[in-house]
């Protein structure tokens, strides 16, 4: 398990980190959520020695992270960046070596992921030479060749297509298969409440929610409401009830404790009811209770 | 990993990626052609088909100027005779180096550093003709006759400059290293900066350091690149020795480098590599505290203005007087490189005044790393605006 526990950092006057704790299961893949400069990038630098916390721990299976246990992490950074002139073998195989593999390994590791991911025919190919979306497929590679335990991926499907978000989808599911602990910050909510079991929303600096999606809904202590009558938004006159409007669509967040048939009762007394969804909330919805929106 | 392996590994990159590039292997090629091409034209047009220049002075026998330019001749050398009024008139000329050798009273040669084989014979023949036409003229004796009564006369020598030739070698050797190590520094010290911002602008960097720790990446960059650069200056070296070994030339010849042993030989060469390694590092932590390449050039030249004094202290230490600052100087560490050898080849210094120097270098090259690493990973991160050196350094960014 990757452990993030109460960790701060301020760069002079302004607070970057307060307090940040997340836990990063084996087999796990954890949505990293925030605002911009809410403190995610801050905090996954924090786990590579990158950025050192002024008061915390970062420990790993219990015990601090040195370079050889970072050896078996592999990390994606937000700023992406790779040698432009170099080959994209060559390159993988450096990153690898670098990771403290053999160049045998390292060689024949970078050749199974290119044909995985489609590349094989720019194996021999300079960086430079090659789309936008497949350097990000090699900078995907690079943190994956040499099969770390622990996977950190800064906005990973940022500037994908679906068909490459739907293989790393599927990279990050087999790693996550293979009992990897894998952390990933991502704006994109409905792709991370398709991909992640848990999830962690960071907001000013601390982690204010953090467990698994599934549980995260049912034990929210609102439900999300949709009702149209005569096929115009709805909302009860109930005590507590937030009106939401998104995108143009709007929903009602109402207390837990409030049971359906009350909610059907009220909608029916309104008029016809053209549509009624009564249900946990969504991510979305989580995200934005836990950043006060 | 160990330390050792990221090295290596980082330093090997720099190698292939680097000595594959057209623009590597066309200045290494070009340079060397350019200079060995030089050497050979300067010696074809000009020094060689200079004649010799020689004076008369004080008393001299009639005619003797013809007969030096006869006996030249006869020799297949190229001369011009001048005859000086006086004795004193005629050092001068050789002391402000006019004339490169001057014949006084008929008896003394004088040169600066000692007469060639060829002007000794020259004189020494031309007197000895001189004296027995005038004897033979006076006495009315055929040359037989002059020859069974005149004793052929050998002349004395002076020399005017009384510095040892072999210090002049030593100095000439000891500033050449010198020199080299300069124009180096100047070449290849800038290669090490730009690829230390390299990475920060392309912003691989940040991969990089979640894998290696800084200290790893500055050696490995430095070590990499300065290989290369020692080829290089290999090269250009090896092309200078051929082409001034395929000419003849008077430039060389006044240099005796056979007083020098293979020893000194070696300890130029390695106060050569560290030097430039040291400087390689003085300009990786310059390249660490900028984050664009552009903002290098603001800063390139200040390992320059700090090289530069070292030359003073050299040039008026030349030929061996060694003088209390210039020994000062050779335990400044920026100094030593430049300095020490100068001291070591002439036998100025002692083993622990060379071994506590090099103590000196190592420490601030240990000093300098630790330094750029912290500044380079304190920077690195820091994306946007420019980042103060102090906090980089402070890890205001880390």
């Amino acid at each position: 398990m990757l452990s993030v526990r109460n960790i701060s950092k301020r760069y002079g006057d302004v607070v970057a980190l307060r307090e940040a704790s997340f836990d990063v299961s084996e087999g796990r893949i954890v949505g990293f959520l925030g605002r911009n400069g809410a403190g995610k990038t801050t905090t996954m630098r924090t786990v590579f020695g990158l950025v050192h916390p002024d008061t915390g721990t970062v420990t790993y299976r219990g015990a601090p992270i040195d370079a050889a246990t970072r050896t078996r992490f592999g990390y994606m950074p937000e700023e992406r960046g790779l040698y432009l002139r170099m080959k994209v073998h060559e390159q993988l195989v450096y990153f690898g070596r670098l990771s403290g593999m053999e160049t045998s390994d390292a060689s024949a590791a970078a050749d199974r992921w290119l044909e995985e991911l489609g590349l094989t025919d720019r194996r021999d190919a300079k960086l430079e030479n090659l789309s936008h979306g497949n350097q990000q497929r090699v900078q995907l590679i690079t943190a994956i060749l040499h099969d770390p335990d622990v996977l950190v991926l800064d906005e990973p499907f940022a500037g994908l297509d679906p068909i490459g978000v739907a293989s790393l989808s599927g990279v990050l599911r087999q790693f996550a298969a293979k009992g990897a602990a894998i952390l990933f910050s991502s704006h994109q909510l409905d792709l991370v409440e398709d991909v992640c079991e848990d999830i962690a929303i960071i907001h000013n600096g601390s982690v204010v929610v953090e467990g698994s999606l599934d549980e995260l809904r049912d034990q929210a202590p609102y439900r999300r409401l949709e009702v149209e009558i005569n096929g115009r938004p709805w909302f009860p006159d109930i005590e507590g009830t937030v009106a939401v409007s998104d995108n143009g669509r709007s929903h009602a967040m109402v207390d837990s404790s409030v049971s359906v048939d009350t909610l059907l009762g009220l909608a029916r007394s309104a008029g016809s009811i053209t549509k009624f969804s009564f249900e946990p909330p969504g991510l979305q919805d989580l995200f934005r209770r836990a950043v006060g929106e | 990993m160990s330390l050792f392996a990221d090295i290596r590994i980082i330093a090997l990159r720099e190698i292939v990626e680097r000595s594959r590039s057209k623009v590597f292997r066309f200045a290494t090629v070009g340079i060397a052609l350019v200079v060995a091409g030089g050497i050979v034209a300067l010696s074809l047009f000009s020094g060689s088909s200079e004649p010799l220049a020689i004076g008369l002075g004080g008393e001299v026998f009639d005619g003797l100027e013809d007969d030096v330019a006869m006996v030249a001749e006869g020799l297949g050398e190229q001369v011009r005779v001048v005859s000086y009024p006086s004795a004193g008139s005629a050092e001068n000329a050789v002391r402000d180096k006019i004339i490169a050798v001057a014949l006084i009273d008929n008896v003394t040669i004088v040169t600066n550093s000692g007469p060639s084989a060829t002007e000794t014979v020259i004189l020494t023949t031309a007197v000895n003709v001189a004296g027995r036409r005038i004897v033979g003229e006076q006495l009315g004796l055929n040359p037989d006759e002059i020859a069974a009564i005149v004793q052929p006369v050998s002349l004395e020598s002076e020399e005017l400059d009384q510095s040892d030739p072999d210090e002049l070698a030593k100095s000439a050797v000891a500033y050449a290293s010198g020199l080299l190590l300069f124009v180096s520094i100047m070449m290849f010290g800038q290669f090490v900066a730009y690829g230390i911002v390299e990475e920060k602008q392309n912003r691989v960097v940040e991969v990089l350091l979640s894998r290696v720790d800084s200290t790893s990446l500055l050696v490995g960059k430095v070590v990499g690149i300065g290989l290369l650069g020692l080829f290089q200056v290999a090269v250009i070296v090896t092309a200078v020795v051929l082409a001034t070994s395929l000419v003849p030339s008077n430039a060389f010849a006044e240099i005796d480098l056979s007083v020098i042993n293979v020893g000194i030989y070696v300890s130029l060469l390695g106060w050569y590599i560290l030097g430039f390694l040291m400087f390689s590092f003085v300009y990786a932590a310059f390249g660490a505290t900028v984050s664009r390449l552009e903002d290098l050039q603001s800063v390139a030249f200040i390992p320059v203005m700090l090289i530069m004094p070292a030359y003073l202290l050299v040039t008026i230490s030349l030929g061996g007087n060694i003088s209390a600052l210039t020994r000062a100087g050779s335990f400044f560490p920026f100094w030593a490189p430049i300095v020490m050898p100068l001291r070591v080849v002439t036998g100025d210094a002692a083993l622990w005044e060379v071994v506590l120097s090099i103590a000196f270098v190592l420490v601030t090259i240990w000093l300098i790393v630790r330094f750029a690493a912290r500044v380079y990973k304190g920077a690195a991160l820091r994306t946007g605006g420019k980042v103060k050196i102090t906090e980089a350094y402070r890890g205001d960014g880390v």
